[in-house]
């Protein structure tokens, strides 16, 4: 079973999914850096159950860019 | 759809649908019950909507804004060959309808319904139509209530 949507949009990654898999990520993975360090707050800071939107580039390594609260991203369309 | 209570139909929309929204300004409210029953489901979580390849690319060319709302609603599905929109569509629906739960519903406007109903892989095997239901204007935005108001949409993650 999926843990989140995914979606390769030329050099960017985009993860649409609970907030715990990113938190489990951004605690475990050796692998996955942050372009500020308030992005990688954000993520560890939000409530488990919420839907973020997680924007990363995947060249090597694994940079993320942007997180937002899906239901912001919902209100903006 | 009797069982829409507890699995709904696998969705498969187009950008046509998507567009159907958009101009009407309520791309917001019905992309949250989608993405509701796509995250919520029970037996494909975050695979349950489709949406084909070309159809995201598509909407992203005419508003951005709307890809990540799209990603979290949808799972993008390559484009199999060169049948086109349509025939791609149909033969998609057509191979998801003999697995759980056994019913899809394609979503997309007026000017195209015509194009999938009259489509030779669905018009021409009268028992399709039963399991593959193809929706546009108030009609799908009905069924996308009747599915917000059901357990489909509920969170359990």
């Amino acid at each position: 079973m999926a843990l989140m949507s995914t979606y390769f949009d030329g050099d960017e990654v985009i993860e649409v999914g609970f907030c715990k898999y990113f938190k489990e990520a951004s605690e475990k993975s050796n692998v996955l850096q942050f372009e500020e360090k308030s992005l990688k707050e954000f993520i560890l800071n939000t409530n488990p159950n919420e839907v973020l939107v997680v924007v990363s580039t995947i060249n090597s390594p694994k940079v993320v860019k942007s997180v937002r609260l899906y239901r912001d991203v919902l209100k903006e369309i | 759809m009797d069982n829409i209570n507890t699995i709904p139909p696998r969705i498969i929309v187009d950008e046509h649908f998507i567009f159907f929204l958009e101009e009407n300004k309520i791309s917001g409210k019905y992309l949250d019950i989608l993405s509701k029953v796509h995250r919520n489901s029970l037996i494909y979580p975050w695979e349950h909507n489709l949406l084909l390849d070309e159809s995201f690319k598509r909407i992203k060319d005419v508003n951005k804004k709307l890809k990540f709302a799209i990603v979290g609603a949808f799972h993008p599905i390559p484009l199999w060959d060169n049948d086109g929109l349509h025939t791609s569509i149909i033969k998609l629906a057509i191979s998801l309808s003999d697995k759980k739960p056994f019913e899809v519903v394609i979503l997309t406007d007026e000017k195209n319904i015509g194009k999938y109903l009259n489509n030779k892989h669905y018009s021409e095997y009268a028992a399709l139509k039963d399991v593959i239901k193809i929706y546009c204007g108030q009609d799908a935005l009905n069924f996308l209530d009747r599915i917000s108001i059901s357990k489909a949409t509920e969170e359990h993650s």
